[in-house]
């Protein structure tokens, strides 16, 4: 099956702001894609090209086999679209406006249906003005979904959530993936990406600098492990069996390698029980992909800023 | 408004796009107070208040006697048409684009012509509704004469007046900066030019300022329509004035087509 979108060294500048400089991305059909980034990274004017609503300056790009450059018109009926600012008429119901919607496209959503879908139902006769921030942006996502699309893009969906309202906006995204739609969506919350995305791409200055599962990402540019535990009584770091720091409050901290994993815990734990000395709050942790993300960004020094 | 009935899930196409957008154009003016406000009742406001001040008085034209409400009545409605149709596009159009109404519209397959046409057909709607309160008012109310032999020339002046202003309002929100700035230019542009226009009194063809105000649309709109339900000679079509409208008809087609932009600029 060819890919939803195909991108090939895509560029553009803004006079003297290399905005993006160079982007490869293939989004698989049915998937759900995060691009990654911090502000000023390119993720908006990435996205601005492939929706349509910016040339390129170079490079291949093709949205469902479509040029968006020149085939925009054609592509917007295929494509849902979830731009970063809120914009629905303020005195209509969320109802008439996805209503009102409903009739551009050729084989459109039920509104009602969308309405549930994006959990509005009890607002659904309200003045749009009368709508929280949350709920304003959930019917931003209905009209993204109300064509139907065979793709969907989602610029940073749940900027400025609380923590509840972004939980629920996540259940509605992943509410959609269940019907096959494939989503690209842009944020710069680490966990967004890892409670949403198939795949990740971390972009940084205009450029791709880490692309895969989370997982993945986390793995192949953070592979280190940490083990803490607190010091026992009467013990001194030195009287333990691998290398270690130890902090003012007894945190004992060891970095390993993956290999390494098993038989330092292995050592310690054998250690432990034959001393017969505790080893509370004993802990392996991973680097999340946060800390995967912040060494990514890190590594290329301060993103180029980008008017807005 | 409690109850709304869902719009048939059919695709809307060509007029039936226009027809489409103007139901819910409508829905949101009218439920829109400062603009149902600033646009609608504004002029009825003043045509009872002027009205109502002058009722009986007459006023002197090129050496004529006629009634102030028979001068006043077809000014009154020509402006309440260019609030309709001027301001109105003008101020919409500057608010969507600021606040990304206009970007989210081109992000649907919904093409730039119906987005347009459904607002210049909302326009028309609420003209049309001026018009008939202000000519009733002024026939039953202010004693105004109005002989069904111009009905003619009075559709021929406001059909090509409201074109020439919807162009011209388009074509001016395309110069406006931000949305915070369109009511200033919008009443900077329109007032002053409605008192040398002869809208609220008669401002003799000699004067300057009449000279002034030949070079903008406002006077020939207010002229045409005057003619057409007080002048001389049997038709009332003020063709020079109708040719301005149309000229400035053209200029405002130009400039709007040319300068639209769906974003606000970069600040």
């Amino acid at each position: 099956m060819a890919a939803a979108v195909e991108v090939r060294g895509l560029t553009k500048s803004y006079g003297n702001v290399h905005a993006v400089r160079g982007i490869d991305l293939t989004v698989e059909p049915g998937s759900v894609t995060a691009v990654l980034g911090p502000n000023g990274a390119g993720k908006t004017t990435t996205m601005e090209i492939l929706e349509g609503f910016r040339d390129r300056d170079a490079g291949e790009v093709r949205v469902l086999g479509l040029d968006p450059g020149s085939n925009g018109k054609e592509l917007r009926e295929r494509l849902g679209i979830v731009l970063q600012e809120t914009a629905a008429e303020a005195y209509l119901t969320p109802r008439e406006v996805l209503a009102m919607h409903a009739r551009y496209y050729p084989h459109p959503r039920d509104v009602d249906e969308v309405i549930a879908l994006v959990g509005l139902t009890e607002k659904a006769r309200a003045r749009v003005k009368t709508l929280s921030g949350g709920q304003k942006r959930r019917l931003d996502v209905g009209l993204g979904i109300i064509g139907d699309p065979e793709l969907l893009f989602l610029d940073e969906p749940t900027t400025g959530f609380d923590p509840t309202a972004r939980r629920s906006a996540w259940e509605v995204i992943r509410g959609l993936t269940g019907g096959g739609t494939t989503i690209v969506l842009t944020t710069h919350y680490i966990d967004e990406a890892q409670a949403l995305a198939d795949n990740v791409v971390v972009i940084a200055a205009g450029r791709v600098v880490a692309e895969g599962p989370p997982a993945v990402i986390t793995a192949a540019q953070h592979s280190l492990a940490t083990v803490t535990f607190l010091l026992p009584e009467g013990v001194t770091v030195g009287d333990l069996p691998v290398q270690g720091t130890v902090s003012s409050s007894g945190l004992v901290e060891i970095t390993l390698a993956p290999a390494d994993e098993v038989p330092v815990v292995h050592r310690l734990t054998g250690w432990a029980l034959e001393r017969g000395v505790p080893l509370q709050d004993l802990r392996v942790s991973r680097a999340g992909l946060e800390d995967a993300y912040l060494a990514l960004v890190a590594e290329t020094g301060d993103a180029v800023d980008v008017p807005a | 408004m409690t109850t709304t009935s869902v719009a048939p899930r059919k695709r809307a196409k060509g007029i039936g796009l226009i027809t489409h957008q103007l139901r819910y154009e409508q829905l949101a003016y009218w439920r829109n107070p400062p603009a149902a406000f600033f646009t609608f009742l504004f002029p009825l406001m003043f045509l009872v208040l002027f009205a109502s001040l002058n009722k009986g008085q007459t006023i002197e034209l090129n050496g004529k006697k006629l009634s102030y409400n028979q001068y006043f009545v077809p000014g009154i409605l020509a402006y309440g048409v260019m609030g309709a149709c001027f301001s109105n596009l003008a101020m919409t159009l500057s608010n969507r684009r600021e606040f990304g109404q206009l970007k989210r519209k081109r992000a649907t397959p919904l093409p730039a012509w119906a987005l347009i046409g459904g607002l210049i057909a909302s326009s028309i709607v609420i003209s049309l509704v001026l018009v008939i309160v202000t000519f009733g008012a002024g026939i039953g109310l202010y004693g105004v004469v109005i002989s069904a032999s111009r009905i003619p020339a009075i559709a021929v002046a406001l059909i090509l007046g409201a074109a020439c202003f919807c162009a011209v309002g388009i074509a001016l929100q395309t110069l406006i900066p931000n949305a915070d700035a369109a009511p200033a230019v919008v009443n900077f542009t329109l007032l002053p030019l409605t008192f040398i226009s002869g809208v609220w009194f008669p401002v003799p063809d000699s004067s300057f300022l009449a000279k002034v105000a030949e070079a903008f649309p406002v006077r020939h709109f207010v002229t045409a329509l005057f003619d057409a339900t007080n002048g001389p000679g049997s038709g009332g079509f003020a063709t020079k004035d109708l040719l301005w409208l149309a000229g400035w008809l053209v200029l405002g087609t130009v400039v709007a087509v040319r300068r639209f932009r769906w974003e606000p600029g970069r600040r």
